[in-house]
């Protein structure tokens, strides 16, 4: 089979990934931050080593780079640990369920949610988030990439604009970590991402790293390793936030995804992704029926299409019959589908990773083309 | 840092501040090495560094990084 899923994990991973996870279960056995024994400080420096790598990454201190499970862990950690009862928050219209469920989620306590359309136009976008904050407002949730267009927003200036306002910026960088650049000093306040997509990790890993300005309240409290005796979490980042045992042959596995990055360079993954998609999107867009659901501004390496009224799912699994997996549906995103009018039919979605060849989108594009006569 | 052997153990928040505070010393040259706190420093689970060389040098440099130091002891 012939993987173009990488926007919902990417496969296959470094060599060195599965070689540092198969070290880490075989020799850090130890727990750490959890004992004094030489296994448990072993443990531990390898997590923290990776601590420092995520924290450099998206310029953060290592304090303020918590380890999590995945993507959605970290954006329901930053929003329910920062988004006060009662208060209101802004989301962009190209929102994963990970942002929009525990947004609806948090309406129970009495916050409001308003959705900023995000246009092609970025002056618009930026405009639209404006005439949406309010005194009320605590949080603009908004996400880098599109995870069904790969639409990149200008996560930038919403910064910039959130900074001006006094708001905290969260931002969900699923799509956007391993492909762009981002920083909790110019891209958002918060900034939570997997690390089993863009950065190559396994999956049950994820981040959330803060430029502190923000407190986080913890989503849970428990064995964090430290003040033992006391009945209260610790206020200590970024343990407070890291309540239970953490991945440790997981993180380990994600340093080296990191490294992975790090040796190919984001500007080159980004353009040889980038260039597979303008390939695919050459291929396939005379096929009788298609629909590409891209504009004129910026994109990241995702491709979202369909062939004529064919529902999404059915032509993915046409595609997986023939050999390539692709993710149909609604992608976890009924925001998005719902303000590009595709809640009948969802899209298919391409997602290319550093491993694709040119070669492979042929093949794909030749079995695209197959499909619109099926 | 040359020359001082006087020897500390400065009780941090954290596993991760004992960690970045080795880190920190250990690129200014000092000896360093994470350990479980002394009882006589605090009660309850913590993770101290033990330093080899100026006290003074080594709080300064923790101090500069946002690095709190819940206690001290002289070894």
């Amino acid at each position: 089979m012939i993987y173009f899923d990488n926007s919902a994990t990417t496969y296959p991973k470094p060599l060195s990934v599965a070689q540092a996870m198969a070290n880490a279960v075989a020799k850090l056995g130890g727990n750490p931050g959890r004992g004094g024994h030489t296994m448990a400080m072993q443990s531990a420096q390898a997590v923290y080593n990776v601590r420092e790598q995520a924290a450099k990454m998206f310029g953060a201190k290592s304090e303020n780079t918590v380890f999590t499970l995945n993507c959605t862990h970290a954006l329901n950690t930053a929003i329910k640990g920062v988004v006060p009862p009662n208060s209101h928050v802004v989301i962009s219209s190209m929102e994963h369920n990970s942002v929009s469920r525990p947004v609806y989620a948090l309406g129970e306590k009495g916050v409001k949610c308003s959705i900023a359309r995000v246009s092609e136009d970025d002056c618009e976008t930026v405009e639209n988030f404006s005439k949406l904050i309010g005194k009320d407002t605590k949080a603009v949730i908004c996400t880098a990439v599109s995870n069904v267009t790969g639409k990149i927003l200008p996560i930038g200036r919403i910064a910039q604009l959130c900074k001006e306002k006094g708001v905290c910026l969260i931002c969900d960088a699923a799509q956007a970590a391993g492909v762009l650049p981002l920083s909790v000093n110019t891209s958002a306040d918060i900034i939570c991402t997997a690390g089993h997509k863009g950065l190559y990790g396994p999956s049950g890993t994820g981040l959330l790293v803060t430029n502190g300005v923000y407190p986080i309240l913890p989503l849970t409290e428990g064995g964090t390793g430290t003040t033992s005796l006391e009945t209260a979490q610790p206020d200590i980042m970024p343990e407070m936030l890291e309540s239970g045992t953490v991945n440790v042959p997981g993180i380990v596995g994600l340093g080296k995804g990191i490294e992975f990055v790090n040796s190919k360079g984001l500007a080159n993954i980004h353009a040889k992704e980038q260039k597979l998609c303008d390939i695919f999107i050459s291929y396939i867009k005379n096929v009788k029926g298609i629909k590409i659901y891209r504009g004129d501004g910026a994109y990241a390496p995702i491709v979202a299409f369909n062939v004529g009224d064919v529902h999404s799912s059915d032509l993915a699994q046409f595609l997986s019959d023939n050999g390539f997996a692709l993710r149909g549906g609604y992608q976890c995103a009924a925001v998005t589908h719902h303000f590009l009018k595709t809640l009948d039919q969802g899209v298919v979605r391409f997602s290319p990773s550093v491993f694709n060849s040119e070669k492979q989108v042929a093949l794909l594009a030749a079995a695209v083309k197959k499909s619109a006569n099926f | 840092m040359t020359g001082n052997l006087e020897k500390t153990v400065f009780a941090m928040s954290s596993i991760t501040y004992a960690a970045k505070a080795q880190s920190i010393l250990r690129q200014n040259g000092y000896g360093c090495e994470v350990i479980r706190t002394p009882k006589d420093l605090s009660k309850g689970c913590g993770y101290s560094i033990k330093v080899i060389g100026s006290r003074e040098g080594a709080a300064s440099l923790l101090s500069q990084a946002g690095i709190l130091i819940k206690a001290a002891k002289e070894l």
